[in-house]
C-alpha cells in the first residue's frame, strides 16, 4: 500500500513536469513529436531510475557515514553525467533516427533538472518525499521510476497535443512555446485534481 | 560578426536580445519553480549570477589548457562546486531563502544556461567578456525570473515583496500554485513575441 | 601524453575544486549548525512559552510511536510536552509542533514545514490558524473542535487525523499516567468524583510561590493548588486540595517527580500520600507529615513540607483558615502543660517592667496552686539581616530550672541568638527562680550558717553557677557565701555547694548529685574510704584555705579519673574567678 501510494503520488500528484518543473528544456523542445517524446521518455525513464538508486546508494553507504553530504550536489551530478554519456552513446549505436530526432537535446539530458532533483529529493530532501519513513532503495526505486513514468506520460500526452494543435492557425507571437506553455497550463490544472485523491 | 565584440554589446546581449528567459528558452525549470515570489526571484537570480560570473571567468581562464574530450565534465565539476559553495553560503546567511529555493538551488548546476555559457561563450573568449557575458546573461535571467514573479505573486498573493497590495478577496490564488506559473509565462512570452515581431518586421521594412 | 593532459587537468581541476569546496565548508557549517539550532528551539519556544533553556529538550526514546504521525516527543520535566508530528498535506508532507501542558491544554503550535497550494493548504502555516490552539484542551481539539481551513478539506483532514492520534497518544501515555485506558483525574481522586474544576488563577498573586495553578473545585467548595517544589531532584510536582469550610487537606496527589527510586520516590506512594487524607490545617503548615514506607528522604520531604508551608500560608491569606495567633497560644501552652484547666494561667505581664520583645507573661499553677512554670510570650527578630520579621515564640522556663523551652509559632524561622538571650536574661533579671538545692546541701557547704538567701539576681548570671547565696547566722548578719554550682565530670553533670566566707576562705564543699564511679581511682589512693566519691581527700585541699592561694592550675587530676577531677578543676577556677571579680570584689 505504502509502494503504491508513492508510485501513485510520484506519477500524478507530484508530477515531474506540471508540479515540480523539473526537465522543463526537454519538455519543451522534444516534444513536438510523438515518437520522440516516447523515445526521450524511456531514455529519461532508464537515467532517472538508476541514478536515483545509485544516489541512494552513494548517499547512505558513503556521504552520510563520513558526514560529507554537503558534497552531494557535485557527486551527484558526476554520477549522472556518466550515466548520460551511456545512455547517449547506446541510442547513438542502435537508433540512428532516434538519436537525430533527440538532437541537441540529447547531450543536454545531462542538464535534465529531473534526474538530477530526483536524485537528489530522494536523498538529500528525502524527507519532503518521504516523510519519516527512511526509505529503502525499493522505496527509492519505487519513487523514482514513479515521477519517469510521470514525465513520460505527460511528455507523451503533451507531444499528441502539440501534433494536433499543429493543424490549427495561431496567432503568431503565440506560435511555439507560448502555446505551448498554455497547453502546459491547462495540463497542469488537470493534474491538480489528482491531488485529491491521495 | 566581428572577432570580437564590444563588452557593452556582450552585457546588453544577455540582458535584451539574447534574453535566457524570454528569447533563449534557458533554464527554464527554475524560471517557473520559484517565481512565486519576487522574492525567491531575486535569491535565485543572485545564486545565478554568482555561479554563471565566476564559472564563466574560470572557463574562460583555463580555456586553452582543457582538452577538448573532457571539457564538459571539467566545466560540471566547476559548476558543481560552485554551485556548492554558494548552497553552503545561503544555507548559513540566508537560511530562510535557501529553505524556500529548496532543490532549486541545488539545480543551478543543470541550468541549461550556466553550462550554455561556459560552452558557447566562456570557452572561446577572453576572461573579461566572460564576465561580462555572464554577468548580462544572469541578469537578465534575473529580470525574466522577477518579471514573471512580479506578475505571479501581484495577482497571485495579492503582494510584492510580501507587502499587500490587492486584497484577498480579489487574489487569483492559481496563479502562485504550479499551474499558473506555465499561464504566466506563456502569456508573457507570448507579448514578448509580439515585440519582436514587430521590431523584426519594422526592420524588414528598413 | 594527450592521455596524460586529460588526466591531469581533470586531476587539477577536481583537487581545486574541492579544495574551495573544503574551506567553504569549514566556514559554513558551524554557521549553518547555528542557525538551524536556533530555528529548532526557536519553534520549541513558540510552542511552549514556559520553556527555559535549561530544560531538557532531549527528546523521549523508547516511546512506541507507530502509526501516531507522531516523530518526535519531548518531555519538558514538570512542565509539559512538546510533540512533532507530520502528515500527508494536499500535496506535499505538512510538519507541525504543539506542546501541551501537564493538564493537557495546549500551549502553543507552529506548523513547522509545509508545501501545500498557496492559498488554501498553505494557509496550514498562517497565524490565523496556527493561534487558535493555544489555551485550548487537547483532548476537544483531537476531537475535531478547531476551525479548519476553508477550501483546503485534504490539507485539514490530513491535520484533523494527525492531531487526533496525536491527543490519543497524549492521552494513553501522559495525560493518564501510562496505564492507558481510563484514569482517573487525579483532581477527582482527591476531591470528588465527577467534580467540577475553575482554573482562578488569574485572580491571584501567585508570583514568588510555588504554586503554579489555583482551581476552584465545584465553584466554592474547595480549591486545588497545583504546586511544584524541589525535593533531591528538581521539578517534581503535587496537586492539594483544602476544604474551603473547615480549611483542611482534602488530599494531595504528587503528579510528576524524579527522585529516587525507594528513597524519594516515596512521596508518590499511595501509603504517603493517603496521610494528606483530612490533615489538618496546622499540620500542613507545619509540615508535619510522616515519611512512610520505611524510606527516609529527609532532602525530599523537607522540599515537601517547606512547599506545603508557603502553600498553606497562601490559602491562609487568601482564604483564611488556621488559628489565630490567641488560639495557637492557648494550643501551645496547653500542649507544654497539659491541663484541662485553663484558668490554672494567670496573665502576669502588668507586673514586670515593660520589654519591647514580651507580649505576655504567663504564670502557670497547677491545681494545687503551685506555680509550675512561667510561660513568655514574645516576638523577636530573625537570625539573619534578610530574616527582619517578627518570629513569635514562646519560651517556657518551668518552675525550678533555668529554660525547658523555647516554641516557635513557625517552625521554619530561626529566632535571633541574641533576642533569644535577651529574654533569657530579662527572665533571669525579673523572674527569680534560679535552682536551689536542699537546705541540707547549702549546710553542708556552710555548717555556720543557719539562713540562706539567693543574691544571684544581683550579680551577671551564668550557665556554670546555678545559684549563689547569701549565708547567714541568726541574727540576719552575713557571714559569707554559698555557690551552688555545675561541673561536667564523666558521667554527666556534677552539682555541688561550695561555702566561702567573708573573708575569702572556703567552707566545706558539698557535692549534690552526680553520676561518677570515682572508685576508678582507688588503686591510687592510700584512703580506702576517700577513694569513694565524694568522700575523696582529693576534695579536702579545697576545704578551709584561702580562695586567692588556690591556683588550680597546679593541682594535678587524678591518674584514671581525670576526666571527672579536670571538670570539678575548671569549674572550680571559675567560681574563684567570678567570686572575686563579682561577690568578693563587692565586700
Amino acid at each position: 500500500m505504502e509502494l503504491i501510494a508513492i508510485a501513485f503520488g510520484a506519477i500524478f500528484v507530484n508530477n515531474v513536469v506540471l508540479k515540480q518543473f523539473y526537465g522543463l528544456c526537454p519538455f519543451l523542445g522534444v516534444s513536438t513529436k510523438k515518437s520522440s517524446a516516447l523515445s526521450m521518455g524511456a531514455a529519461v525513464t532508464f537515467v532517472i531510475t538508476l541514478s536515483a538508486i545509485i544516489a541512494h546508494l552513494l548517499y547512505t553507504l558513503v556521504l552520510e557515514p563520513y558526514d560529507i553530504t554537503y558534497l552531494s550536489t557535485i557527486v551527484f551530478i558526476l554520477v549522472i553525467a556518466s550515466f548520460v554519456q551511456l545512455v547517449e552513446m547506446f541510442i547513438k549505436r542502435f537508433s540512428a533516427p532516434l538519436y537525430s530526432a533527440l538532437g541537441v537535446y540529447l547531450p543536454l539530458i545531462t542538464t535534465n533538472c529531473a534526474v538530477l532533483g530526483v536524485a537528489i529529493d530522494a536523498t538529500v530532501n528525502k524527507t519532503k518525499i518521504f516523510g519519516d519513513l527512511d526509505p529503502t532503495v525499493l522505496h527509492v526505486a519505487i519513487y523514482a521510476f514513479g515521477i519517469s513514468i510521470g514525465y513520460a506520460l505527460v511528455i507523451f500526452l503533451f507531444s499528441a497535443i502539440r501534433e494536433e494543435m499543429d493543424a490549427y492557425p495561431i496567432k503568431k507571437n503565440w506560435e511555439g512555446i507560448p502555446i505551448a506553455l498554455i497547453t502546459a497550463f491547462i495540463m497542469a490544472m488537470i493534474f491538480v485534481g489528482f491531488g485529491g485523491i491521495v | 560578426m566581428a572577432k570580437q565584440k564590444s563588452l557593452k554589446s556582450v552585457f546588453s546581449a544577455g540582458l535584451f536580445k539574447q534574453n535566457p528567459v524570454f528569447v533563449q528558452f534557458l533554464g527554464m525549470c527554475p524560471t517557473l519553480a520559484v517565481t512565486g515570489s519576487v522574492e525567491n526571484a531575486l535569491g535565485m537570480g543572485a545564486g545565478v549570477v554568482f555561479v554563471l560570473v565566476v564559472a564563466n571567468f574560470v572557463v574562460s581562464l583555463i580555456r586553452n589548457y582543457v582538452p577538448r574530450e573532457v571539457r564538459i565534465p571539467i566545466y560540471i565539476v566547476i559548476i558543481a562546486s560552485l554551485v556548492t559553495i554558494l548552497e553552503m553560503f545561503m544555507k548559513a546567511f540566508v537560511p530562510d531563502l535557501a529553505a524556500s529555493l529548496g532543490t532549486f538551488l541545488s539545480l543551478i548546476v543543470v541550468n541549461c544556461l550556466i553550462l550554455g555559457r561556459a560552452e558557447a561563450f566562456a570557452s572561446n573568449n577572453k576572461p573579461l567578456s566572460s564576465i561580462f557575458d555572464g554577468l548580462g546573461m544572469a541578469l537578465g535571467f534575473t529580470g525574466g525570473l522577477v518579471l514573471i514573479a512580479f506578475f505571479r505573486e501581484l495577482l497571485g498573493a495579492g503582494t510584492v515583496l510580501g507587502m499587500q497590495i490587492i486584497p484577498a478577496d480579489y487574489q487569483i490564488s492559481i496563479l502562485v500554485q504550479a499551474a499558473g506559473a506555465f499561464l504566466v509565462f506563456g502569456i508573457l512570452v507570448s507579448q514578448v513575441n509580439k515585440i519582436r515581431l514587430a521590431r523584426m518586421s519594422e526592420s524588414e521594412v528598413a | 601524453m594527450r592521455h596524460l593532459k586529460i588526466v591531469f587537468t581533470l586531476m587539477i581541476v577536481v583537487v581545486l575544486s574541492s579544495v574551495g569546496v573544503f574551506a567553504v565548508e569549514q566556514i559554513t557549517t558551524p554557521i549553518i549548525e547555528q542557525a538551524q539550532f536556533e530555528a529548532e528551539n526557536a519553534a520549541l519556544f513558540e510552542v511552549f512559552p514556559a520553556l527555559e533553556s535549561s530544560d531538557d529538550l532531549t527528546p523521549e526514546e523508547g516511546l512506541d510511536l507507530e502509526g501516531t504521525t507522531i516523530t518526535q516527543v519531548i518531555e519538558i520535566d514538570g512542565k509539559g510536552y512538546i510533540y512533532t508530528a507530520q502528515f500527508q498535506g494536499f500535496q506535499s508532507q505538512i510538519k507541525y509542533m504543539i506542546g501541551v501542558d501537564l493538564e493537557g491544554t495546549i500551549t502553543g503550535y507552529q506548523t513547522l514545514e509545509q508545501g501545500d497550494t498557496p492559498g488554501y493548504g498553505a494557509k496550514i502555516a498562517d497565524p490565523l490558524f496556527s493561534n487558535q490552539f493555544a489555551g485550548e484542551a487537547l483532548s476537544s481539539v483531537g476531537a475535531g473542535e478547531f476551525d479548519g481551513i476553508a477550501g483546503a478539506t485534504i490539507t485539514t483532514g490530513g491535520f484533523t487525523g494527525s492531531i487526533q492520534k496525536l491527543a490519543d497518544f497524549h492521552d494513553a501515555t501522559f495525560a493518564g499516567g501510562g496505564g492507558g485506558g481510563e484514569e482517573t483525574d487525579p483532581r477527582e481522586e482527591i476531591t470528588s468524583e465527577g467534580a467540577s474544576f475553575t482554573d482562578v488563577t488569574g485572580d491571584y498573586d501567585i508570583s514568588g510561590t510555588p504554586i503554579t495553578k489555583v482551581e476552584m473545585v465545584n465553584d466554592d467548595e474547595a480549591v486545588i493548588y497545583h504546586v511544584t517544589f524541589e525535593g533531591w531532584q528538581p521539578d517534581a510536582s503535587y496537586i492539594i486540595a483544602f476544604d474551603l469550610e473547615t480549611h483542611d487537606v482534602l488530599g494531595f496527589r504528587v503528579i510528576e517527580h524524579n527522585e529516587t527510586t525507594g528513597i524519594g520516590s516515596l512521596i508518590a506512594e499511595d501509603d504517603f500520600m493517603a496521610q494528606f487524607d483530612g490533615l489538618a490545617h496546622n499540620d500542613a503548615l507545619n509540615g508535619n507529615i510522616d515519611s512512610v514506607s520505611g524510606a527516609t528522604a529527609p532532602v525530599t520531604l523537607s522540599g515537601l513540607r517547606d512547599s506545603l508551608n508557603e502553600v498553606t500560608l497562601f490559602h491562609q491569606t487568601y482564604f483564611g483558615g488556621g488559628e489565630s495567633d490567641e488560639e495557637k497560644l492557648e494550643r501551645l501552652i496547653g500542649e507544654t502543660f497539659p491541663s484541662e484547666n485553663s484558668e490554672l494561667r494567670e496573665d502576669v505581664t502588668a507586673d514586670y517592667p515593660a520589654n519591647e520583645s514580651i507580649l505576655n507573661i504567663f504564670d502557670i499553677y497547677n491545681d494545687d496552686a503551685e506555680r509550675i512554670g512561667v510561660v513568655y510570650y514574645a516576638e523577636v527578630l530573625g537570625n539573619s539581616y534578610g530574616d527582619v520579621a517578627d518570629i513569635k515564640l514562646l519560651l517556657v522556663v518551668e518552675e525550678g530550672s533555668i529554660m525547658s523551652d523555647v516554641i516557635l509559632f513557625d517552625d521554619n524561622e530561626t529566632p535571633s541568638i541574641f533576642e533569644l538571650n535577651n529574654l533569657l536574661n530579662y527572665h533571669i533579671a525579673h523572674y527569680l527562680t534560679f535552682l536551689a538545692p536542699d537546705e541540707a546541701a547549702l549546710s553542708a557547704a556552710y555548717p555556720d550558717a543557719v539562713s540562706f538567701d539567693s543574691v544571684y539576681g544581683d550579680y551577671p548570671y551564668s550557665a556554670d553557677i546555678l545559684n549563689v547565696f547569701e549565708a547567714k547566722d541568726e541574727s540576719d548578719n552575713v557571714l559569707g557565701y554559698v555557690y551552688y554550682a555545675v561541673a561536667s565530670g564523666f558521667g554527666g553533670d556534677i552539682t555541688f555547694t561550695w561555702g566561702v566566707d567573708n573573708a575569702g576562705i572556703t567552707k566545706q564543699l558539698s557535692i549534690v548529685s552526680h553520676g561518677e564511679s570515682w572508685n576508678n581511682a582507688y588503686p591510687y589512693s592510700e584512703d580506702p574510704v576517700a577513694g569513694i566519691f565524694p568522700n575523696t581527700s582529693w576534695l579536702d585541699q579545697f576545704e578551709e584555705t584561702d580562695l586567692s592561694s588556690i591556683n588550680v592550675g597546679d593541682i594535678d587530676d587524678v591518674a584514671g579519673v581525670s576526666t571527672t577531677t579536670g571538670g570539678m578543676k575548671e569549674a572550680f577556677a571559675y567560681i574563684i574567678e567570678y567570686h572575686e571579680t563579682n561577690v568578693g570584689g563587692a565586700n
